[in-house]
């Protein structure tokens, strides 16, 4: 049996990181997650870790899919809360360089960066094959692609913010 | 050994790689200076890599919820330690909001007051109103020669007061227009609320202090408090008759980190998810909304549209009997 309010005090914070860093976006990622958990209300998981995970990152891609109309609704988030909290400099700063990261992350495959995003949340192998439905044996030639790309995009990223 | 693969090196950094093939990889990179290498050039990528995904922190952190005791079972709703709130949501929904610790505990499922004022109409207009077309998707007053767009316009301007005084037809049965809402027994299990013809939007911004937002154009028919305590109002419901159709509006303050919701009438975007173990995820949350509406015999489409939306520290909530376009169009109108 399930404890889905245990688990949520486990994995809730890693999961909105995850999907923070996935999407980009902290109040869809808060959305995702808390979606994510209701459908474990639903239907408790059996192995809860991978299947959190991976119930996330459909939703993630569903809504890619369905960009168009969620790309309207955003935006009205957008305009309000923007108008209502103007950042400090500082932040403004900080806001720049996760906006490079972002980038930098865009240029990934999914697979390559959902992999990383895992593993950062400190997923072993067997949870991220698990997670993605990938073969074990191609977890760690998938991490080192991954890792190289990220950190070359995000060099690219910093050259052209120095340049401009 | 041959030269290992990035893979099996990458593998060895993150001990990965099962005790004999270890061994022999670091036989292996002992006589081998490119492999040796390229191990700690991927070890730099590693921990460059870690310290570019870390920038991507949640800032400011979550609040963490105090540690509790809980045991959440299927058929079992309330033994999870959650506090409630208020929220209408077409099909069957949950709204599950933590409190500070020591208030009161409870999970209150929550009813759909838009799909029972459709379930409660006689059949000939239910058919009418779930024949309702999609408004236009663009600005909510274009004018298009579509008889759609027509009967869309028609209905906006038969909810309006200045529109539909005496000779608008408006063949809405009695308790629709006279009962507030929180007569309805779905609605009674939510929370006390305030009997909505004494409020007016006015009224409501007063008791909660800020600004209550509105559909443009529309009036609403009752305004009332969202309670979970007697003394602390948290929002405001709004009902508004679009048409033949009851549309509840629902803003609620909430800090953003307090709050788990599903959102069953969303089932048409939710329904496709299919987690690791091959179940689809949108499963339970169509089976859901199946169970509320059949009872009814009102064609599952005709109901489902939910419209949640955030903006700073209100949560907005628009659902009603109508296609999601239309829903869409009125969202849109929230000022």
């Amino acid at each position: 049996m399930t404890d889905v309010g245990a688990l949520f005090q486990q994995y809730y914070e890693p999961l909105v990181r995850m999907l923070y860093r996935r999407t980009g976006d902290r109040d869809r990622a808060e959305d995702l997650a808390q979606e994510t958990f209701a459908r474990a209300v639903e239907a408790p998981p059996y192995n809860p870790r991978p299947w959190l995970f991976a119930v996330a990152l459909n939703l993630v891609r569903e809504e890619g899919r369905r960009s168009v109309r969620r790309g309207r609704h955003l935006e009205l988030i957008r305009g309000e809360s923007s108008a209502s909290t103007p950042a400090a400099d500082e932040e403004y700063i900080r806001e720049e360089d996760r906006a490079r990261v972002q980038r930098a992350l865009a240029e990934l495959s999914d697979r390559d960066r959902e992999a990383l995003l895992l593993k950062a949340e400190g997923f072993n192998y067997d949870e991220i094959a698990a997670t993605l439905r990938m073969a074990r044996g191609a977890i760690g030639t998938t991490l080192v692609r991954a890792r190289r790309k990220l950190v070359d995009a995000y060099r690219e990223e910093e050259k052209r913010h120095v340049a401009s | 050994m041959s030269h290992p693969d990035d893979g099996v090196l990458q593998e060895l950094l993150d001990g990965e790689l099962a005790a004999a093939d270890e061994a022999a990889v670091r036989a292996h990179l002992a006589s081998c200076a490119a492999c040796t290498a390229l191990l700690e050039e991927l070890r730099v990528t590693q921990v460059e890599a870690t310290s570019i995904v870390s920038r991507l922190e949640l800032n400011p952190p979550l609040r963490r919820a105090a540690p509790r005791r809980t045991g959440l079972r299927r058929g079992n709703l309330r033994l999870l330690g959650l506090a409630a709130s208020t929220v209408l949501v077409a099909g069957t929904s949950w709204l599950l909001l933590r409190t500070s610790p020591g208030a009161s505990r409870a999970l209150y499922r929550v009813g759909d007051s838009g799909a029972n004022a459709l379930l409660e109409m006689p059949p000939e207009e239910r058919d009418q109103a779930s024949a309702a077309t999609p408004a236009p998707a663009a600005a909510p007053a274009v004018p298009t020669n579509t008889p759609a767009a027509a009967d869309e316009r028609k209905a906006l301007a038969d909810a309006s007061p200045v529109v539909s005084g005496k000779d608008a037809p408006r063949p809405r049965r009695k308790e629709e227009t006279a009962a507030p809402a929180a007569n309805r027994p779905s609605d009674a299990v939510v929370a006390q609320s305030v009997p909505a013809p004494s409020l007016t939007v006015a009224d409501a911004e007063a008791r909660l202090g800020w600004k209550v937002r509105t559909i443009e154009g529309l009036t609403p028919q009752s305004v009332e408090l969202v309670q979970v305590a007697p003394d602390s109002a948290s929002g405001v419901r709004q009902r508004y008759q679009v048409g033949r159709a009851a549309v509840v509006l629902v803003q609620q303050a909430v800090a953003s980190d307090e709050m788990i919701s599903t959102r069953g009438g969303r089932a048409d975007e939710a329904a496709g998810a299919r987690p690791a173990d091959g179940k689809p995820a949108g499963e339970a949350l169509k089976r859901d909304r199946a169970q509320g509406l059949t009872a009814g015999k009102v064609a599952a489409g005709s109901i489902k549209p939910t419209r949640v939306w955030r903006s700073g520290g209100l949560r907005f909530e628009l659902s009603g009997a109508l296609p999601a376009d239309s829903l869409d169009a009125l969202m849109r109108r929230v000022r």
